[in-house]
């Protein structure tokens, strides 16, 4: 599957928010944007996914507008992982994950036996299967967090769209996450956008990075090209120091913070 | 809770209607057994004489009645149920978009101009239903709706009808209309008759199946607006399917026997103490649930003294209570 975005703008009535975004994914590829708060991440997703309308351009999947398409037809390939927020009325990860097969099912159907298989699969995929019976209302963060991508994947989409989905965990939990976006883009082919506060981990992951900056410059290009120090002390006003080392014959790179720039 | 257990409490709210609806067709003044009961059906069934008196006590009397019971509390349950969902706050009730009040002001004008049961029935109707039409209205701005304008809106149009409910029994004649118009606030089913039945029941059938047939969605819905869009579900068309679907429920039964509280919110709490917040369950359990205990509750009101005891009173205060021991017992619902 091919997902592009041709010179996308929004803005609300007061103030420009995106101006001209342009970027094109292939199968498999992850992508992530980075930008400093406010700068309109989660409206670019949200933009793209057709949540809300792209005032100018338009977003394309294999070459379609994302209009043309019916909506059932765009959530078959893509699939939304939101920001992990308790809801209201809790359920369990298992009918969690189970309401991601709505967008195969007709309004008035019920899930069949193979849409809980699918669901279960999905689960096994992403190592949750312990707690299928657990209420998301008792889950800690990275659980919730697991469990949505589970309900994501749950209707056997070709990318994923994930809002920030390493923060408020701990590291171990961070990397499981990562990983896991990791793997279903090398083993099973499934893209992903993501949106991140961490640079180190748009090198980790990514192939492709999108980043946003106030003056409402975007640049897109391979990770390494974007993620480098002196965009990031442009994008984040904060100096900033890039480090590589290898360890057990893998290279790491961490992205180090100095000090806010005057 | 442990999953026999849970088997067991399913099997049992779907053989509990029925069960307490031929126990309580024989209750009441005019006393018969159970197997008296089913002797009576069954010669009615297979078209032998029944006795007259049988015939009138049971079929003209109690049977509309205790069927009526039984709608109600089915589609009070399910619209509770399916509103709770809507606005995914459990708190949220038939009443929540102002329809029982506004069928309470059709049914309190009617009484104050004529004494027809039908156009009572009918005027009750036709206001919930144009109470819900006011709040879409009122929520409207920019062409669309949240579900928080909604639910103020709601609150707006139901104190507007309850103001117009008090004008209606300050004016009242307090000799003749004014008792009428505090009775019929409080709740019977004493109105039920084969006509009453016969212009309300469609009205909560088609609901209930409606809202039988979108459950599993119920519960994406009670999700966010842009994860349920994500999960590729219409939202605009599921929930105004839903609010139209739960207000008939709501106007129809209110329109036939007047405010019966407690029963939208009290049923579906026992039932996610049980089966947690999945709407595929929770629906049909409610069905069970709420017939059961309207039936139950109508049978004491109308049998327990000489005279009737209006419902609304009897929900709260045997629900009430009852509600108080489950939550004990089951430490909350699993929200």
């Amino acid at each position: 599957m091919t997902f592009s975005v041709k010179n996308g703008c929004f803005g609300y009535e007061d103030r420009q928010i995106l101006h001209s975004i342009s970027f094109t994914l292939q199968d498999s590829e992850v992508m992530t944007v980075l930008g400093p708060n406010g700068v309109g991440k989660t409206t670019l997703l949200r933009c793209m996914m057709g949540l809300l309308k792209w005032q100018k351009g338009d977003t394309y999947i294999d070459g379609k507008t994302i209009k043309e398409l019916r909506s059932a037809e765009v959530w078959k390939r893509i699939a939304y992982v939101p920001q992990s927020k308790g809801t209201a009325l809790s359920y369990t990860a298992r009918e969690m994950v189970l309401m991601g097969r709505s967008a195969r099912l007709g309004m008035f159907v019920q899930p069949s036996k193979k849409d809980y298989e699918a669901a279960d699969e999905a689960m096994e995929r992403v190592g949750i299967t312990r707690f299928a019976y657990k209420q998301c209302s008792q889950m800690s963060g990275g659980e919730l967090q697991m469990v949505l991508i589970a309900r994501a994947l749950s209707a056997n989409p070709k990318m994923l769209v994930l809002d920030e989905p390493e923060s408020n965990l701990d590291f171990k939990n961070q990397l499981i996450v990562l990983d896991t976006i990791q793997r279903l883009s090398e083993e099973e082919g499934i893209g992903a956008i993501v949106n991140t506060h961490y640079p180190a981990h748009a090198l980790k992951i990514a192939d492709k990075a999108l980043l946003l900056d106030y003056a409402g410059n975007s640049s897109f290009g391979d990770v390494e090209s974007i993620v480098n120090e002196e965009n990031m002390q442009k994008a984040f006003a904060v100096e900033v120091k890039i480090v590589d080392f290898e360890y057990n014959n893998k290279f790491h790179k961490g992205v180090i913070p100095i000090s806010i720039q005057a | 809770m442990k999953k026999g257990y849970v088997t067991i409490l399913t099997v049992f709210f779907a053989v509990a209607p029925f069960l307490a609806a031929l126990v309580c067709l024989g209750i009441g003044r005019y006393e018969l057994t159970v197997f008296e009961t089913l002797e009576a059906i069954y010669d009615a069934v297979s078209g032998a004489p029944v006795d007259a008196t049988v015939q009138s006590v049971l079929f003209k009397v109690r049977l509309p009645r205790i069927i009526l019971a039984l709608l109600v509390g089915a589609g009070l349950a399910v619209a509770g149920t399916s509103f709770q969902s809507l606005f995914s706050n459990p708190l949220a009730t038939p009443d929540t978009l102002g329809v029982a009040t506004g069928a309470s002001f059709g049914a309190v004008i009617a009484l104050l101009l004529c004494n027809n049961s039908v156009v009572v029935q009918l005027s009750a109707l036709g206001f919930g239903l144009l109470s819900l039409a006011i709040t879409c209205l009122v929520s409207k701005m920019n062409g669309r709706s949240s579900i928080i304008m909604v639910v103020l809106s709601g609150m707006v149009v139901s104190s507007i009808f309850q103001a117009l409910v008090s004008l209606v029994k300050y004016t009242a004649d307090t000799e003749e209309k004014l008792p009428a118009i505090t009775y019929w606030l409080m709740g019977s089913m004493s109105r039920a008759t084969t006509s009453a039945l016969l212009i309300g029941a469609p009205f909560i059938i088609v609901g209930i199946i409606i809202l039988f047939a979108l459950r599993w969605r119920l519960n994406i819905l009670s999700l966010n607006e842009d994860e349920a869009k994500s999960l590729g579900v219409n939202v605009k068309k599921l929930r105004v399917l839903v609010m139209i679907a739960a207000t008939m429920v709501t106007a129809s039964c209110v329109s036939m026997c007047g405010q019966v509280g407690w029963v939208g919110l009290l049923v579906p709490h026992a039932a996610r103490m049980i089966y947690g917040s999945d709407n595929k369950k929770l629906i049909p359990a409610g069905i069970g649930m709420g017939a059961t205990f309207m039936i139950v509750i109508d049978t004491i009101a109308r049998a327990a003294t000489s005279a009737e005891i209006p419902v609304s009173i009897l929900t709260a205060l045997i629900g009430a209570p009852f509600f108080v021991l489950l939550l004990r017992k089951t430490g909350g619902a699993k929200l």
